[in-house]
């Protein structure tokens, strides 16, 4: 992995047989980065992909693992924390030799030969927050303390 | 092509015929922009989509005429040979509904493409790799070292 910081974004370029989202959530604990959105473009050797399926009211994972090369035709992710560590949201559609495309959220991939990741920085900690009902880690965007305070002062 | 400036980003209206690739490039030349990405909403008369084969080290090409719609079209922005390059990946459907996705070649509009451009400050570099062929982005190299190794950097406003 190889790295430039530019204004509030990071460029990070990942190589053959990283694991993207363990390299990528390494990479955020080592710089303190706590929310952000990224998208990346390049190959990968193998994917799994999830799809969670809604049983009885809650979502059950259902995995696929794809064998490469798959060419990443759109990878989006966004940066939260979940438990004061960083957790890492990304779906992702591929394309394999037959231009056939591939849609879900991202479980793991193995990089081959480079990953490029554009990740754009917030200026604070997103929290996520487990539910145990829905069986999902739940987003919870709050306004920062002074905001919140401003907007209570609203007429 | 008509462009602005809205804050850090450029909003771009490409026009039926015009190809994309070559006239982003234009459009980055023009405006100094040797960092960035981009994301585009829009279709497309004829596409040429490529798929590396990293064991052949070889990209497959497929060219499509027919019109397509793009359902994604992401890139990014650096500087190869001192010149700004984009490198993209998209899916694009067709008239039933099924998607193909890879690397962007060429791509001709109709009727039109909507961009939306972020520049990024300071250099991003990408330097051909003899053994791959491909154009590798090497964020993070100092300055001196690409000029060690012969690299010609963009020119920075």
């Amino acid at each position: 992995m190889q790295y430039e910081q530019l204004g509030d974004h990071y460029v990070v370029r990942l190589d053959e047989g990283e694991e993207v989202l363990w390299t990528l959530r390494r990479f955020l604990v080592e710089h303190d980065i706590l929310a952000g959105r990224f998208m990346a473009w390049g190959t990968f050797r193998g994917l799994r992909l999830q799809h969670n399926r809604p049983v009885a009211g809650r979502y059950e994972p259902r995995v696929v693992d794809l064998e490469g090369p798959l060419e990443v035709a759109s990878l989006l992710g966004n940066i939260s924390t979940l438990d004061d560590e960083p957790v890492l949201h990304a779906h992702v559609t591929v394309g394999d030799a037959a231009w056939r495309t591939y849609s879900g959220h991202l479980a793991s991939g193995t990089v081959g030969p480079t990953l490029e990741v554009v990740v754009k920085v917030l200026p604070r900690a997103l929290h996520r927050f487990w539910n145990d009902r829905l069986h999902v880690a739940v987003l919870d965007p709050e306004e920062a303390p002074e905001e919140a305070e401003r907007l209570e002062a609203w007429p | 092509m008509q462009y602005a400036k809205y804050g850090a980003d450029y909003v771009l209206r490409l026009d039926e015929g015009e190809e994309v690739v070559e006239s982003l490039r234009r459009f980055l030349v023009d405006r100094d922009i040797m960092a960035g990405y981009f994301v585009a909403w829009g279709a497309f008369s004829r596409l040429k989509l490529a798929y590396y084969q990293p064991d052949v080290g070889e990209y497959k090409e497929r060219t499509f005429n027919q019109q397509l719609e793009i359902a994604s079209l992401l890139g990014n922005i650096a500087c190869l040979n001192g010149l700004p390059a984009i490198h993209a990946h998209l899916t694009a459907g067709d008239d039933e509904f099924r998607t193909y996705s890879g690397h962007l070649v060429e791509g001709t509009v109709r009727p039109m493409l909507e961009v939306f451009v972020t520049p990024l400050p300071g250099e991003l570099h990408r330097i051909r790799s003899a053994r791959t062929s491909l154009a590798v982005l090497e964020p993070g190299v100092a300055p001196e070292v690409l000029e060690t190794i012969g690299v010609e950097r963009c020119t920075i406003p």
